[in-house]
């Protein structure tokens, strides 16, 4: 039998801050060229499991149990015997890709060249070698193009694909990979999945965490085990390949689930499924909202301080509309919701909410009209307690009503206080979201709203957006998830990255109901009355 | 021209700062802030340059002319005297020779600044065989400010679309602490994380580091920066002794 390249036998482990154990009765074995995957919500503790593989964890004070065998070697931590990983040997041999990809970047590089190849200059490889490796690890993920850029300054899909290249480069034994699919356009997943079927040839053992969702469900099909981690504890699932669509919490899975599911929204569309037929809400705050709610003419957006990223964007959203604004990562999604807020001032065009334009730099004004929710949700919470976050400028005597009715259909009540910086990645979205939906703005702008949601939150978010149209709102959201801008967007936008003697701008569009459309016209123009369809 | 090693930079701008000085020569020092200024225009960096200089320069400047020009002592005769303000032509010329030094000082300094890539004085540190720390610290200090700066940006946006802040200075000081929160605790985190990546990484190498940034470096670089501030050294002693230095 092949020697493994990693067993982890985790029988406890406790952080020093916490009352108990919060993971137990682990056992990861990492054969050469296996693919590991892991599944589990958000919550689970897949991140910690991943750190505790990757030598990252135990700090000092956390009380772990555990027999490891790493590269040939045994190791046995007892709690209280203050033993902690020697992290730069544990390196060598074990490779984390963390969930927030830009904690890997060193900060003191200039490119990401530089930042791929950190881990072989602390090693004192030869430059050339140093250049031959980071060529290969950045081709082979699509990088070549960004190789000279500042990592900072990458979208959120290429620091992934960055932060794994340094891991590629660095050819440690064993790869724990947190979620890597997150945030990916699909020629970024699809190099992804390639670099993985390289990796494994090459005899790299990986570990993938996941929710359980569309790409990881697509990983695990390929997977030799497959591992659910709920209650703190590991178990094993079908060993064999499963069928990506019936892995339990897959997209298909779950709207198969939800198409018995009532919906748990306050609806304002007579008793309707605001899920399945929120449109018509929209049609009846149309029917007495003659204006678009969201009109783009000619914008034009451009990062502070950058070039144009996209240019020539018109469109008109009507109320309860919703449009998924696509695109491959870096092609200026993000730029474009910050313009449309009034946050960086459009280089070109206007931008106007129910029919008054906004103007740049006076977010005070916008925000009575229209709300954003960032990439980074961390970014825009600033309170003690999720319920004060919420209710953050709230005022009257509904406040508290309303902000306890959104915590509630978000899945958040019993986490009201809560520190926002405590809750899990997907709770913390969901956080940064109720936030924004409490205030009920007109236009609502949402980026990436479904990275790190497992399943539960992605049905959470899909209600709320649900509901939030049924009310009247436009809805504007980017995202690489193309199952999830089907099933509860009206179309879709693709962005088109600049390239040679091609102008930046919007490309073809996709209409929720099959058809093609560029524009929104007045229901009653269309004449067939009849909503637009998921 | 070829690329000059950081390294180089630094120390044709320590000789010639401390030649000018040591001269003694106002004329010599004049000079050199002009050629610096003129140099700062021809690579285009006249407007970093000169914020730079008044920004070190201005405060100095009037903490000498407070000093020695407007409460002057000396015996010499008051060119205008009030309470106790007494201008005399001495002490004008005093703050004058202080002022110009400390002109050549700031000049040359933010040139030769301005000109070396601070990434390039990151990788040439550690192929100097300092600890490695010191290295990544200049590298992060000079890397986390525009990031602290681009994310305070981010944050200050998204809150104030939700109505943080206000008007006047008690909703700025309102802004600023709500700003101040997600920031520190967000960089804090950052910190924790990436200190363990780091190590799992190797840094902080246990042997010799090599950059992958390549430095433009050459034996009659390496040659003129060790050669230049000896020479220049010996060239200021014999000025100052000739008497050609300081008021």
């Amino acid at each position: 039998m092949t020697e493994p390249l990693l067993r982890y036998e985790l029988d406890s482990y406790a952080p020093a801050a916490a009352a108990g154990p919060v993971l137990s009765g682990c056992i990861v074995e990492v054969a050469p060229g296996t693919l590991t995957v892991v599944h589990g919500t958000s919550g689970s503790g897949k991140s910690l499991l991943g750190s505790m593989l990757a030598g990252l964890l135990p700090h000092g004070g956390d009380a772990l149990d555990a027999r490891v065998r790493l590269a040939g070697q045994r190791l046995a931590f007892h709690p209280g015997d203050g033993a902690l990983p020697d992290r730069a040997a544990w390196g060598r041999h074990v490779g984390l890709l963390p969930q927030d990809a830009r904690t890997l970047f060193s900060a003191a590089r200039a490119t990401v060249a530089e930042e791929i190849a950190f881990a072989l200059e602390q090693r004192g490889m030869e430059r050339a070698t140093m250049q031959r490796r980071v060529g290969e690890a950045a081709g082979g993920l699509g990088l070549d193009a960004l190789l000279a850029a500042d990592p900072f300054a990458l979208s959120g899909g290429q620091q992934r694909l960055a932060a794994l290249a340094a891991l590629v480069a660095a050819r440690t034994p064993v790869l724990v990979l947190d979620e890597p699919f997150a945030g990916l356009d699909s020629a970024a997943r699809r190099a992804l999945a390639a670099a993985l079927a390289r990796l494994r040839a090459r005899g790299t053992g990986v570990v993938l965490l996941g929710n359980g969702l569309e790409d990881d469900a697509g990983a695990a099909s390929g997977a030799d085990a497959v591992l659910r981690l709920g209650s703190g504890t590991l178990r094993r699932e079908a060993a064999t390949a499963p069928d990506a669509a019936r892995v339990e919490g897959s997209p298909s899975a779950r709207a198969d689930a939800r198409t018995h599911r009532a919906p748990e929204v306050p609806s304002t569309a007579g008793g309707a499924d605001p899920a399945s037929d929120s449109a018509s809400g929209g049609a009846r705050s149309r029917s007495a909202h003659s204006l678009p709610r969201l009109k783009l003419i000619g914008l034009a957006a451009a990062p502070d301080g950058g070039p144009v990223a996209v240019r020539g964007l018109d469109l008109e959203l009507g109320p309860g509309e919703r449009l998924a604004l696509t695109g491959a990562n870096g092609a200026g999604k993000t730029t474009v919701l910050a313009t449309i807020a009034g946050l960086l001032p459009p280089a070109a065009g206007t931008v106007l909410v129910d029919g008054a334009p906004i103007r740049p730099g006076r977010p005070a004004e916008t925000a009575r009209r229209l709300g954003l929710a960032l990439q980074h949700p961390a970014d825009q919470l600033f309170e003690r307690t999720v319920e004060r976050e919420v209710r953050f400028g709230l005022r009257g005597p509904r406040a508290g009503a309303e902000t306890a009715e959104i915590l509630e259909q978000l899945g958040l009540r019993d986490d009201a206080r809560t520190h926002p910086w405590e809750l899990p990645a997907a709770k913390r979205r969901l956080a940064a979201l109720a936030t924004v939906l409490v205030r009920k703005p007109g236009v609502l702008l949402l980026d990436e709203p479904t990275s790190d949601l497992d399943a539960d939150a992605r049905d959470r978010l899909e209600d709320a957006l649900a509901a939030a149209a049924g009310r009247g709102a436009a809805i504007v959201f980017t995202t690489h998830d193309a199952a999830f801008a089907a099933r509860t967007t009206d179309r879709q936008e693709g962005l088109r990255a600049p390239g040679p003697g091609t102008a930046p701008g919007i490309s073809g569009t996709t209409g929720r109901s099959g058809r093609r459309r560029r524009r929104w016209r007045p229901r009653s123009a269309r004449g067939d009355g009849s909503p637009v369809r998921p | 021209m070829a690329r000059l090693h950081p390294f180089t930079t630094a120390s044709f701008a320590a000789t010639t700062a401390v030649v000018v000085i040591a001269s003694g020569s106002r004329w010599a020092a004049a000079a050199t802030v002009l050629a610096c200024a003129v140099a700062a225009v021809r690579t285009g960096r006249l407007r970093r340059f000169a914020a730079a200089c008044a920004a070190v320069l201005g405060p100095l400047w009037a903490s000498q002319l407070m000093i020695h020009a407007l409460v002057d002592r000396s015996g010499a005769a008051a060119l205008w005297e009030v309470g106790p303000l007494r201008i005399t032509a001495g002490g004008l010329d005093t703050a004058l020779g202080l002022g110009l030094r400390a002109a050549v000082l700031v000049a040359v300094g933010t040139l030769a600044a301005l000109a070396v890539d601070r990434h390039d004085l990151v990788a040439a540190i550690d192929a100097a065989g300092v600890p490695a720390q010191l290295g990544y610290i200049v590298g992060a200090a000079f890397g986390l400010g525009p990031q602290l700066a681009g994310r305070s940006r981010a944050i200050g946006r998204a809150q104030a679309l939700r109505g943080a802040g206000g008007r006047g200075p008690a909703g700025w000081l309102r802004a600023v602490r709500l700003r101040a929160v997600p920031l520190v605790v967000a960089t804090v985190q950052d910190a924790a994380l990436r200190s363990g990546h780091l190590a799992a990484r190797g840094f902080p190498a246990s042997g010799a580091v090599v950059r992958y940034r390549e430095v433009a470096d050459s034996r009659r670089q390496r040659l003129a920066r060790r050669i230049a501030p000896a020479a220049g050294a010996v060239l200021a002693v014999v000025l100052i002794a000739g008497g050609g230095a300081l008021p």
